[in-house]
């Protein structure tokens, strides 16, 4: 009977982990990241490892899906952590290896932190209340092309929501969609299918790097921010229902890059 | 000679544009009915080789060792000049194959001719490869007339009386009808019936150099009487002055088989599926010269001097040296640097071939056989040509010298590239370089060319015979697959599809793939094959001889999940679970699935996983069995050592089919499993001290016998350096 704690890591490096968590850390004998649902600044897993005296093993999306790594170490250690980038709950699938803990006996607990949920509306002064479905948005592949995340859009956008849009990345090949290509993305599909969710001139919003120190975001028409270079990843896409609270539309105004800036 | 040649030279390219005069043709047959000998025996009285080289030469077999074997192989083309009623006519005779070891090359010769001169030996009578290429003629609307062979033989040997021997033709004649009624396309199966009367039934001996017609007697005025006096007493010579074979064989080629401006008006609709009324269809409809260029490529040889020459059929257009022409389907742009036309083994060079014509082009790289050639942008493809029969015997090659491997890897892709029915894997991880092959033979002749013609030096496995997966039954319910992430679950169902299905498939009367030109008559075609209706509706891909259909109403997001559990079908299906075999007649059914509702969570890491463990599963659970490949087996050998060759074939496993005794001479055909027929060709000669011919031909799948199933399982397993034993169902449901 041993226990897995799953730890948030925030959005930006090592320096964002609460001090609790490192406190605990310190007395966890085996410590694993998952690094492939999002990604912090280079170096941190290894600067956290000195920071705690023990090293921190990255574990695949194999490895991790698998589930066996982690059983076994808790069968051979009290207590194992499972670090995670942002929320441990927010935007991945770990919830099948809590359960999967529990169902072999163990316990579980959760230190929380920052997600790109709320940092991205509290960057752009949007009302965290006024959020709809999340989505994400997929590599276009020739296999796989959903256009089911802009009929969530759509959706969010009819029951005046608004939607915050993760976009697809794959840090082992360190590969990340860009908020320009996204947008360009969904303007296809906007021309295929014709609902006029995302006209070009529709105004949208832009978060890059949000939870760190140059984070910035921008607000404009679809066709302007579509051809902009946005810098080093990670990058969101948020689409504001309009019309917008006069309070939102002035912290957009005051606080996003406009469109043509 | 040479005389003669120079001036069918000069006199061809003129002769090719007009239409009506030109018979693209290909002559047909069993093994050893005697094609070779008469296609010999035609040219050398058509002035293009000498009369004494005939019969000797076996011309169109000019491969060193396809003289060596006696056996035809690779297609040698050639065009002939033959007067008839006053007009002469240019007829490009394609040669083909005599040996259904090498099936695939039938079908692509019959692609380029419109008539076909299907040989019978009078002895033997019609054999099972006769029905096999006459099937292949007709299925590409190739229109056949009957040329019954070795008469001599017949008359001599057999002692047959001039009663009894009629009989004997109109048996033949009969039996080659019937099987015209059952295979031709419906609106020619009457038209198409082969008759003595109207000529378009010619009897003689390839070997004597004579042959006869109903409208040749009555204008000879040689009689049946005549024929049996003169063959009888010895006085053959006479006879082939009086009743010349290519005159006979010639006439009811011009008489009865179409020229390619009457033939391409109905063969151009069933050969390609672009729109009739655009240029090109239009052009091809009316074999229009004029029109835009389109050229369908059916063979691919390799010349150690000019490269690869890429043999077809011009349909509209001509094809011009020095033109820049666009592979339909690709992007390549080639540029024809010479274009010919046969003559025997050498090619006659000319500035251009126009529509109707058979031609061979040097410069076209990028092409295979089976490429459409064109000058049109985007043009659609012609219909690929079938390939009914699949590879049964695979081995693994390795170069003697360690530094030629790239040479030979670069060898056997080449040689895939001139026969379309072998297949050549360079299999990455383990380092092993396979080719796959319709027999034993089929790979020997094909090693012996890497060798001599290619100058490799090679060292080559046991030949290792290729299996089939499938399943004993249905699967008692449904398997849940589930994807990495645990968020998505598919639930499959397996069971074998019906026979006639299966069948349907083989004969591509339902196509391959996932996107169905006319869903509606696919639906009705499998209706009709046994499949229920509601079932029938949901086929969503055809991959090999399996199908998947989706049985699920209105589950959300599984629309943009489809692709993806088409892959892990496609993959599932070419890589079975018991021995990484390719999966044969399988029918699977989604049934249900659950999906994580945001896109991320259900991209191709983890739908296919997914949807392939449900596959699997299901299989295991409903009984994996392991299918052989069969051959038929056809033995011909004289009494005395009939036991010897019966013994040879049951200590194989081998199961007699039919048996029967013309004179001295007994056929038995037999099913032996391929994988007891190495050696069998040496034992067989030595256990019938050389007094025999055989032939085989493919008979599919069965399964093998179930207390040889783990031992073989574990073998294939082993050599792909899988562990020996397969996988259990609670692996793929984990
Ligand atoms: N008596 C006789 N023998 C023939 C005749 N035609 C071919 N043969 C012999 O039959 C054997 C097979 O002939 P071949 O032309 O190689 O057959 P293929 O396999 O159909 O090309 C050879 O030994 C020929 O000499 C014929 O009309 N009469």
């Amino acid at each position: 009977m041993a226990e897995l704690v799953f730890v948030g890591m925030g959005l930006s490096d090592e320096r964002d982990l609460t001090l609790r968590a490192v406190d605990e850390l310190r007395a966890t004998p085996v410590i694993y990241a998952e690094m492939y649902t999002s990604r912090l600044a280079p170096g941190s897993l290894e600067r956290l490892g000195e920071i705690l005296g023990r090293p921190v093993q990255e574990l695949s999306r194999e490895a991790l899906e698998a589930e066996a790594t982690i059983l076994e170490a808790l069968k051979r250690s009290p207590r194992v952590a499972l670090l995670v980038v942002g929320e441990p709950f927010a935007a991945t699938t770990h919830v099948s290896l809590r359960r999967t803990a529990e169902a072999h006996g163990h316990r579980w607990r959760i230190l929380h932190n920052a997600s790109i949920l709320t940092a991205a509306a509290s960057l752009l002064g949007l009302s965290h209340y006024k959020f709809g479905r999340v989505v994400s948005l997929p590599y276009p592949t020739e296999h796989h092309a959903p256009t089911s995340p802009y009929e969530a859009i759509g959706a969010n956008v009819r029951a005046g929501l608004h939607t915050l849009v993760l976009l697809d990345l794959d840090p082992a090949a360190a590969r990340y969609l860009t908020a320009d290509h996204a947008l360009r993305r969904l303007g296809e599909i906007e021309r295929e299918r014709g609902e006029g969710v995302l006209p070009p001139d529709r105004d949208v919003a832009v978060v890059a790097r949000a939870g760190t120190p140059t984070a910035q975001c921008w607000y404009g028409p679809r066709r302007l921010l579509e051809g902009r270079d946005f810098g080093p990843p990670l990058h969101s896409v948020v689409i504001p229902a309009l019309p917008l609270h006069f309070v939102e539309e002035e912290a957009l105004r005051s606080w996003a890059v406009p469109g043509d800036g | 000679m040479g005389h003669i040649r120079s001036e069918l030279a000069q006199a061809i390219p003129a002769m090719m544009h007009q239409l009506e005069n030109i018979r693209n043709i290909g002559i047909v047959a069993h093994i050893h009915h005697g094609k070779t000998t008469l296609s010999d025996n035609l040219l050398a009285a058509a002035g293009m080789i000498s009369n004494e080289l005939a019969g000797k030469q076996l011309y169109l077999n000019f491969d060193e060792q396809e003289q060596a074997r006696l056996l035809t192989i690779n297609n040698a083309d050639v065009t002939i000049v033959h007067p008839y009623e006053g007009k002469d006519y240019l007829i490009n005779l394609i040669d083909t194959p005599g040996h259904v070891d090498f099936g695939g090359d039938v079908t692509r010769a019959m692609r380029a001719v419109d008539g076909a001169v299907v040989l019978v030996c009078a002895v033997e009578g019609v054999m099972a490869q006769t029905e096999t290429v006459l099937r292949q003629a007709l299925r590409e609307k190739v229109k056949p007339v009957l040329f019954i062979n070795k008469v001599d033989r017949a008359i001599k040997e057999l002692k047959l009386t001039s009663e009894s021997m009629q009989k004997r033709f109109v048996s033949i004649i009969s039996e080659v009808n019937e099987l015209i009624r059952r295979m031709a396309p419906p609106e020619y199966v009457e038209s198409w019936q082969v008759k003595v009367e109207n000529g378009s039934v010619a009897f003689g001996s390839g070997y004597e150099n004579w042959a006869i017609s109903f409208p040749y007697m009555q204008r000879s005025k040689v009689t049946f009487k005549d024929i049996f006096e003169l063959v009888s007493t010895g006085r053959s010579k006479e006879l082939a002055t009086k009743a010349r074979i290519n005159d006979v064989v010639f006439d009811m080629v011009v008489r009865h088989l179409p020229s390619p401006l009457e033939a391409q008006k109905y063969r151009i609709p069933h050969i390609w599926k672009g729109d009739l009324s655009s240029e090109v269809g239009r052009a091809m409809l009316a074999t229009d010269p004029n029109g835009p260029l389109a050229f369908m490529i059916t063979d691919i040889t390799m010349d150690p001097n000019a490269g690869e020459i890429a043999t077809g059929r011009v349909f509209s257009g001509r094809l011009t040296k020095g033109m820049e022409v666009l592979l339909a389907g690709t992007k390549s742009k080639n540029r024809v640097q010479h274009v010919s036309l046969f003559m025997g083994p050498e090619r006659l060079m000319v500035d251009e071939v126009g529509a109707g014509n058979i031609a061979a082009v040097i410069g076209l790289t990028d092409a295979f056989a089976g490429s459409t050639v064109s000058t049109v942008p985007d043009m659609v493809q012609f219909e690929e040509i079938r390939h009914v029969s699949e590879p049964v015997v695979t081995v693994a090659i390795e170069p003697k010298h360690m530094g030629d491997l790239p040479k030979l890897i670069e060898t056997m892709r080449k040689v895939a590239k001139e026969d379309a029915s072998l297949r050549v894997e360079i299999n990455n991880e383990t380092g092993e370089h396979l080719l796959s092959g319709m027999g034993e033979l089929h790979l020997e002749i094909t090693q012996y060319r890497i060798v001599n013609d290619y100058h490799v030096d090679i060292t080559a496995s046991k030949p290792i015979v290729v299996y089939r997966e499938t399943v004993a039954g249905k699967s008692p319910e449904a398997f849940e697959g589930k994807s990495p992430n645990k968020h998505n679950r598919f639930y499959i169902e397996v069971e074998p599809l019906p026979a006639a299905v299966v069948k349907a498939i083989q004969e591509g009367e339902i196509a391959q793939g996932k996107s169905f030109k006319d869903i509606k008559t696919v639906v009705n075609k499998l209706v009709e094959l046994g499949i229920d209706r509601d079932e029938a509706r949901g086929i969503t891909a055809v991959e090999g001889t399996n199908i998947l259909f989706d049985d699920t109403k209105g589950i959300q997001y599984l629309h943009e999940t489809m692709e993806l559990i088409i892959d892990a079908f496609k993959e599932a299906m070419n890589r079975g679970p018991l021995a990484a075999e390719k999966v044969y007649g399988l029918k699977v059914r989604l049934v249900d699935a659950k999906l994580h509702e945001d896109s991320i969570h259900r991209g191709p890491g983890q739908v296919i996983p997914a949807a392939r463990s449900a596959i699997y599963g299901a299989m295991t659970t409903a009984g994996r069995v392991l299918l052989e490949p069969l051959s038929k087996v056809t033995v011909n050998v004289p009494q005395d050592v009939l036991s010897g060759a019966t013994r040879e074939l049951q200590r194989r496993r081998g199961e007699i089919l039919d048996m029967n005794q013309v004179g001295d001479l007994n056929t038995v055909v037999a099913k032996v499993p391929v994988a007891e027929l190495f050696g069998f060709a040496s034992d067989l000669r030595s256990s019938t001290a050389g007094k025999v011919l055989w032939s085989t031909e493919s008979m599919g799948f069965e399964r093998l016998p179930s207390d040889m199933q783990a031992a073989v399982v574990a073998e294939v397993r082993t050599r792909r350096g899988l562990k020996p034993e397969p996988y259990d169902a609670a692996y793929y449901a984990g």
